[in-house]
């Protein structure tokens, strides 16, 4: 490593402490070898420490601070629900982006890998082990929707039934990181410019039942797409959850799709732009959650 | 949502994230710029972080979620735009400087030196706060609030190589502007 490269790429990282690994390593002998970079990242690290004292943060006005906490006492019992609005409009479909959401080539890498897990688990006759799923806010709050939704479902978005697909189901705003879906408004405009194929999982005999923008018991804005069939029904909800990461215990995974049995039921988490989420629901067994979403997607690639 | 019982729910809040008041404070009243304002935000932050507490995940850092709050309810609820009109760009930044005659050339000053002299702390805060705003504040994201480039990207919603670069760049202005001020006070 040069010195060049060193001040050019590593420097404000190392002074950081955020370099890892072999990085990390090169810099450190780097800055071992050579006196005038050791300088360097010696007031690297001072002008840092130098903004850190001198931006310490001012005090909250006390009246502030009291105002704070009333409304935390006032809210503390009973966490208002923000109420939804919205008229839903019929909306001007686009090229549903979609339905290229699994490419082949990833279901065939995901039909190898568990024809090598089971290949292994014969190997070794030994059962596999999953890691129990650790109580997880996010997927109470998707399975008592499920229950709640699969026991009675009113849609309150537009059925569309053209062969376009249907206009509801998605909440997801790509549009610009800085934007952020949190009134009812803006998620009826992403809701409506999206598109989901509505026969998407007609080969696994669900047929889309309909969609309902609503919110969640904290206000923040979620969709519900309702697919029944003779056997039962799969949910998929989408909403906007920033702070949110998958848990362990997952049973399988399939391109951006991770598979999790849970309170009973079976999910299908995927994560996508600006922290949003989908967590698909279901009472089937999870390897066949896993077969008709990795087959939905397969489907909704090539048609 | 199954939440905990409120008692301990407004308990834990309390022990994690009130502790954090103070530095949201001074965030929110380096976005707007505004006492009344600055209040509104961060009520309505703390609020916001307290409906939504089961989102947090506990072990990782508070300060970072209640920023990325702060940071989300101020670009979608406060003067949607307001961001923009403050961020200055690099080049403005550089041609102030160059108006000002100062003397880019000039021997960078040591940190010690600056401490030495709380004149020239406030130069500091000068230096910082004519940061075109997008350097800043990542700048005091990571220096002042302690959050690593992971938690700084996410606060404001850009890749983690942006958060790398604005840093770096930052420090180096910072470096070019005390400089320059040094070099004016001192008549070099």
């Amino acid at each position: 490593m040069t010195c060049g490269e060193y001040r050019e790429s590593f420097l404000t990282a190392h002074a950081d402490d955020e370099l890892i690994g072999r990085d990390r390593r090169a810099a450190d002998d780097h800055v071992g070898r050579c006196a005038g970079c050791r300088t360097a990242l010696a007031q690297e690290r001072r002008l840092k420490a130098l903004v850190r004292t001198r931006f310490a943060p001012g005090k909250v006005p006390p009246d502030l601070r009291l105002r704070i906490r009333a409304a935390l006492g006032e809210i503390s019992d009973a966490p208002p629900r923000r109420p939804w609005r919205e008229t839903i409009r019929r909306a001007a479909r686009r090229p549903a982006a979609l339905r290229r959401r699994l490419p082949l080539g990833i279901a065939a890498a995901l039909a190898a890998s568990l024809i090598l897990a089971l290949a292994l688990k014969r190997q070794t006759g030994a059962p596999v082990v999953f890691a129990a799923v650790p109580p997880t806010p996010t997927f109470d709050y998707a399975v008592s929707k499920y229950e709640a939704l699969a026991e009675e479902f009113v849609p309150n978005a537009a059925v569309e039934t053209s062969s376009a697909g249907a206009d509801y189901a998605w909440v997801i705003e790509r549009e610009s990181h800085g934007y952020v879906a949190d009134e009812v408004a803006d998620l009826a405009e992403a809701y409506r410019n999206a598109e989901v194929p509505e026969d998407v999982y007609d080969f696994a005999g669900y047929r889309l039942a309909g969609g309902r923008i609503d919110s969640t018991d904290d206000g923040a804005p979620a969709t519900f797409t309702l697919y029944r069939s003779q056997n039962g029904e799969i949910i998929s909800i989408c909403l906007r959850a920033p702070n949110f990461y998958a848990p362990v215990g997952a049973r399988y995974w399939a391109g951006s799709h991770t598979f999790y049995e849970y309170a009973g039921h079976s999910l299908c988490l995927t994560f996508h732009p600006d922290h949003y989420v989908s967590i698909v629901v279901a009472d089937e067994p999870v390897a066949a959650l896993l077969r008709d979403v990795t087959s939905a997607n397969v489907y909704a690639a090539v048609s | 949502m199954r939440n905990p019982p409120a008692q301990n729910w407004r308990l834990e809040f309390e022990q994690l994230a009130l502790p954090h008041l103070d530095a949201l404070y001074s965030a929110a009243m380096r976005l707007t710029r505004d006492r009344d304002e600055a209040d509104d935000l961060l009520q309505e932050t703390v609020l916001r972080a307290y409906r939504c507490f089961y989102q947090f995940a506990r072990g990782t850092n508070c300060r970072a979620w209640l920023l990325t709050i702060l940071y989300n309810l101020f670009r979608t609820r406060y003067r949607r735009g307001r961001f923009e009109q403050l961020a200055a760009t690099v080049e403005d930044f550089e041609r102030e400087l160059e108006s000002n005659r100062l003397d880019q050339g000039a021997a960078p000053l040591s940190p010690e030196d600056l401490l030495a002299d709380r004149a020239e702390a406030a130069r500091l805060r000068r230096a910082v706060d004519a940061l075109p705003v997008d350097f800043r504040e990542t700048l005091l994201l990571v220096d002042l609030h302690e959050l690593n480039y992971q938690e700084a990207a996410r606060v404001l919603e850009v890749p983690l190589g942006t958060v790398k670069s604005r840093v770096s760049r930052a420090r180096a202005l910072l470096r070019v502007a005390l400089a320059a001020s040094a070099a004016t006070k001192t008549g070099t």
